[in-house]
């Protein structure tokens, strides 16, 4: 009992050639940047966009497949679907949405009625029954907006984006709920988002899409661990080098030279956190094996940490203490020297 | 119906454009040109004023109902609310149709389809009379066949009354609910699809509603253009009593005869258009 989907489409400049598996119960998180294709693939999984390649098959039913000339209209697919701006209709109330889909699916009017009560008190929303979606807080359409796609019992739910209308506030709260609603969901899911703890909170496992294909899966914990691309670095917030290894030295891709543990060949990635990444006034002394000068290039200040970012060999973002900032002086100009520790850097192949 | 003013007061120039343009003439300027938009405002406003007011002012108010009660009045305007409420539900049940092909549907010529489509409310009601005879007449192409086949002839008949208010009042409605159309989030229809709502549900309970605003607003012209209708309904239906003389027929033939009936005519068409107006607008045109 999965979702297969092999979806290969074009739109505008998007060309989406995706592959991915997920199965009941399961979770799938979809990162990526904006244009990525993210909300593109959700919409082709729901049939509100023809694929021009692959095949779509949910529980072992096919639901599109060109070559074959199957195509399941978006009203024939046990799909329910959670709009970024949620898209409630704005002229029926909160228990007309959530009814609007049993009562499509063919359920009686009367049917409808009865059970869209039950969804409305699971999201904690029964006060709420005879309101327009207009008068409700951005959580409350949030809630009402899962339920409605929830009630017709689908058996893939497709999230687009589910909490970035919401304020800070709410979203941790929201973010919770969501989360139980998901966990006790039997089908199918994926989450379109490009914020990597939502991914991490929500989902079992995740993919990153850029310019249409998938750049990378695993488990959110794999993810930040091995960015395999400088958004996914940018991210999780690690320094990320490509380049080719050879006796414990990497030749970066652009310039400079890394040394690195030995026993890495060939085409390579190289990540590093920024606090391994130590700053100086002066030409460091002791064992680091990178060391180098560079210029600063930009300060971020991030609570009580902040993120400095140094031209050099290597374009390199380091992790100081707001202490070690003033120490430093690094608001003024001249020369800064960077170094890091061999074992700090984190290799893995390309 | 309430006349809300434009609010006329000028706000102070800022003071950089006031040190640019030196203070004292800027604001002399100001004042001048705010002198010239109030003129302008009054005259439009008297302009609109004038005509009901002299309307009004010969009105014999004393013999209104008797007026009112006389069999040529009454046959008068229940032919003018009959037909125009008819051919209001015609562009209805065939506008609506037109308007979403016009909307949602490439095909080629839809340029032209729509140009068809608005040509009624740019040519003369007369010639648009004229060529609905010409059509439909006894003689006309169509007019013949719908004889031959049918045994149903229009011209001079109150069916043909309601086609030339049909005629010039439909483009209205198609205009203003493929502009409803175009303009609604079509997102909505999407989430209708994926909830499992075939295309006539969702077209029914959420394109429908949520369009709503322009089909009542596109009703409410196509109805007071046929209402109003003179030009294509006198040459293609004629001007009998009883069966095609509506009111702005009859306020015509009356203006010969006697101008009293006219005036009182004038007077319940202006009531009537009015009344039907103010309770659309409040309850659905807040904008219009």
């Amino acid at each position: 009992m999965s979702l297969k989907a092999s979806v290969g489409l074009r739109l505008g400049d998007l060309e989406l050639k995706v592959q991915i598996e997920v199965h009941s119960g399961e979770v799938l998180a979809v990162l990526g940047p904006n244009g990525s294709g993210k909300t593109t693939l959700l919409r082709a999984l729901a049939g509100l966009l023809a694929i021009e390649r692959g095949r779509v098959t949910l529980d072992g039913e096919v639901l599109e497949d060109p070559a074959r000339q199957i195509r399941r209209a978006p009203a024939e697919r046990s799909t329910g679907f959670v709009f970024q701006d949620y898209l409630l209709f704005p002229h029926l109330t909160v228990v007309e949405n959530v009814a609007f889909g049993l009562k499509a699916r063919g359920m009686s009017r009367s049917g409808a009625r009865a059970a869209a009560p039950d969804w409305l008190r699971a999201m904690g929303l029964e006060t709420h029954a005879n309101a327009k979606p207009g008068a409700l807080s951005g959580g409350q359409a949030q809630r009402v907006a899962l339920a409605r796609a929830l009630a017709p019992n689908p058996r893939l739910l497709l999230l687009d984006e589910p909490l970035s209308a919401l304020d800070a506030g709410t979203k941790l709260e929201v973010r919770r709920e969501l989360s139980n609603h998901l966990r006790s969901f039997q089908g199918t899911t994926l989450m379109v988002t490009h914020n990597p703890l939502e991914a991490a909170a929500l989902a079992d496992r995740l993919i990153v899409l850029e310019g249409g294909r998938v750049i990378q899966d695993g488990t959110s914990a794999e993810v930040a661990q091995h960015p395999r691309s400088p958004y996914v670095a940018e991210l999780v917030g690690l320094n990320l080098i490509r380049g080719r290894g050879s006796n414990g030295q990497i030749v970066v891709e652009g310039g400079g030279l890394l040394v690195v543990p030995s026993g890495f060949e060939g085409d390579v990635f190289a990540a590093i956190h920024p606090r391994a990444v130590a700053l100086h006034r002066g030409r460091p002394e002791g064992s680091p094996r990178n060391v180098w000068e560079g210029a600063v290039a930009g300060i971020d200040l991030e609570g009580d940490r902040t993120r400095v970012t140094v031209d050099g060999p290597v374009r390199m973002v380091a992790e100081v203490t707001t202490q070690a900032l003033k120490e430093l002086d690094l608001v003024a100009a001249g020369p800064v020297w960077v170094s890091i520790k061999a074992t700090e850097i984190q290799v893995y192949p390309a | 119906m309430a006349l809300s003013p434009p609010s006329l007061h000028s706000p102070q120039p800022p003071p950089e454009e006031a040190a640019r343009t030196g203070g004292g003439s800027s604001a002399a300027l100001e004042k001048a040109s705010t002198a010239m938009v109030k003129l302008a405002v009054g005259v439009a406003v008297a302009f609109f004023l004038l005509p009901l007011l002299g309307l009004l002012l010969r009105t014999p108010w004393g013999e209104l109902s008797t007026e009112l009660a006389s069999p040529p009045v009454r046959s008068a305007l229940w032919l003018s609310l009959v037909c125009s409420l008819a051919a209001t539900g015609i562009s209805v049940v065939f506008g609506v149709p037109l308007a979403w092909a016009l909307a949602r549907w490439t095909f080629p010529g839809r340029s032209l389809v729509r140009a068809l489509t608005t040509l009624p409310m740019i040519v003369p009601p007369v010639v648009g009379g004229v060529a609905l005879l010409l059509a439909f007449g006894r003689r006309g192409f169509a007019g013949r066949w719908l004889d031959q086949a049918f045994g149903v002839t229009l011209p001079f008949t109150m069916a043909g009354a309601i086609l030339a208010e049909t005629f010039v009042a439909m483009p209205f409605l198609v205009i203003t609910v493929e502009a409803g159309l175009r303009s609604m989030n079509r997102r909505f229809e999407d989430a209708a699809a994926t909830l499992g709502a075939r295309p006539w549900v969702t077209f029914r309970r959420v394109t429908l509603p949520l369009i709503a605003p322009s089909l009542w607003a596109g009703a409410a012209l196509a109805w007071a253009r046929a209402l109003g209708e003179f030009g294509a309904t006198i040459t293609f239906a004629g001007n009998l009593p009883g069966r095609t003389q509506t009111i702005p027929l009859a306020v015509y033939l009356a203006l010969e005869t006697r101008l009293e009936a006219a005036i009182t005519l004038s007077v319940v068409l202006l009531a009537v258009s009015l009344t039907i107006l103010v309770l659309l607008r409040e309850r659905f045109m807040p904008n219009l």
